[in-house]
């Protein structure tokens, strides 16, 4: 028997995903896969153009589990 | 070390640890159904969906991206400056490191503001490479070589008698040492001041930035926990630009000058590189720098935001 996936479930599912990845911490979510964020320092973009600083930023990565 | 979703779920929802597994199982096996034939969109997370090979595929939502940046946040990127510099003084060649903004923020030479320095305190920790470095030539041995002897005699009595007349002007005038040091160089200091630190109002308007900046604020509010709080009722404000450069944040402060009351550099660093941002307006509450924000929609950036001071 399964449980049933109410919205108020559904929301704290993704609120806590949110705060944890808001903290740089992984999570992993059994039978789903791991959620992360990588870091990306500031770079400096060369072009023809010239060259742009880009700040740093933060990118949310997701590895599936494999079986 | 990953998180454990389903205690932090059950604490979320008080309920018991094997209830929130229950939930998660139901979600996963919802996702991974739906997923197979059809994207699956969490509202504030992000988009699942299944790859050609099988795999799950996730796309993270713009809130979850704003979400995860949110200490980056106003910080756009900007181009590179090339610096009107001589290139062949030896001087010259053993500061451009610090003046060059692509260098990497662990280097000690990362101040990566383009402003030539112009205090001591400025040119402290990060120009220490620097001067270790053997390609720096420092003029001041050669100089006093050159010099004959009469001239050495007449250039330690010269510097006397301006010791003596310095002394007297900070004797009569106690206060003139401390208002009249920062613009004794025409220059912006090239490395941030060392309370920028951490994102603070008070780094916003240093001394060594009064030459190009307007100086009628007063003194910055970090010198004392008592001015600091004298300006802590309003500590919202809208963040319409932001520079590596303290020069380039300046100039564009002042444009924004005919238009705000409020007007100041704020100084943040973030993974050692320090950004100078501009913020206009003070509020009260978040809300009314959103409402502000609203209001000047078209007439601001579209990249403004809201930011509390700290």
């Amino acid at each position: 028997m399964s449980t049933p996936l109410t919205d108020e479930a559904l929301d704290a599912i993704v609120a806590v995903l949110r705060d944890e990845l808001a903290r740089e911490r992984p999570v992993e979510v059994p039978g789903l896969g791991t959620f992360r964020v990588e870091h990306q320092p500031a770079t400096v973009d060369s072009t023809d153009e010239g060259s742009r600083l880009r700040p740093p930023r933060n990118t949310v990565v997701f590895a599936p589990e494999t079986d | 070390m990953a998180s454990s979703i389903p205690s932090l779920l059950a604490d979320r929802l008080n309920v018991s640890d094997e209830d929130a597994r229950a939930l998660l199982r139901t979600l996963v096996r919802e996702l991974r159904t739906h997923a197979a034939t059809d994207e699956v969109r969490l509202s504030g997370l992000g988009t699942f969906s299944e790859a050609p090979d099988g795999t799950l595929r996730f796309t993270p939502a713009p809130s979850l991206q704003r979400h995860v940046n949110a200490s980056y946040e106003g910080l756009s990127s900007e181009p590179v400056g090339s610096l009107e510099t001589p290139p062949t003084t030896a001087a010259t060649k053993a500061r451009t490191p610090d003046e060059d903004p692509s260098v990497p923020p662990p280097d000690a030479a990362s101040a990566s503001d383009a402003d030539p320095a112009a205090s001591g305190e400025a040119a402290a920790p990060n120009d220490a490479p620097d001067h270790a470095s053997p390609k720096r030539v420092s003029p001041g041995p050669d100089a006093s070589e050159r010099r004959s002897p009469v001239r050495a005699v007449w250039g330690a009595a010269l510097a006397a008698l301006l010791l003596a007349a310095a002394g007297w002007l900070m004797y009569s005038e106690p206060g003139l040492l401390g208002a009249s040091s920062p613009p004794a160089s025409s220059t912006v200091s090239s490395t941030p001041p060392s309370d920028t630190a951490s994102d603070t109002t008070s780094g916003s308007e240093s001394p060594s930035a009064a030459a190009s900046d307007r100086s009628s604020s007063p003194r910055p509010a970090s010198s004392s926990p008592t001015a600091r709080a004298s300006t802590a009722p309003n500590r919202w404000a809208i963040v319409v630009a932001s520079h590596t450069a303290r020069t380039a944040a300046l100039e564009t402060a002042q444009s924004y000058r005919v238009r705000f009351d409020t007007v100041k550099v704020v100084a943040g660093t973030v993974d050692g590189q320090t950004w100078y941002r501009v913020a206009v307006g003070r509020y009260g509450s978040e809300p009314q720098a959103e409402q502000a924000l609203a209001r000047s929609k078209g007439t601001l950036p579209t990249g403004a935001w809201t930011h509390r001071l700290r």
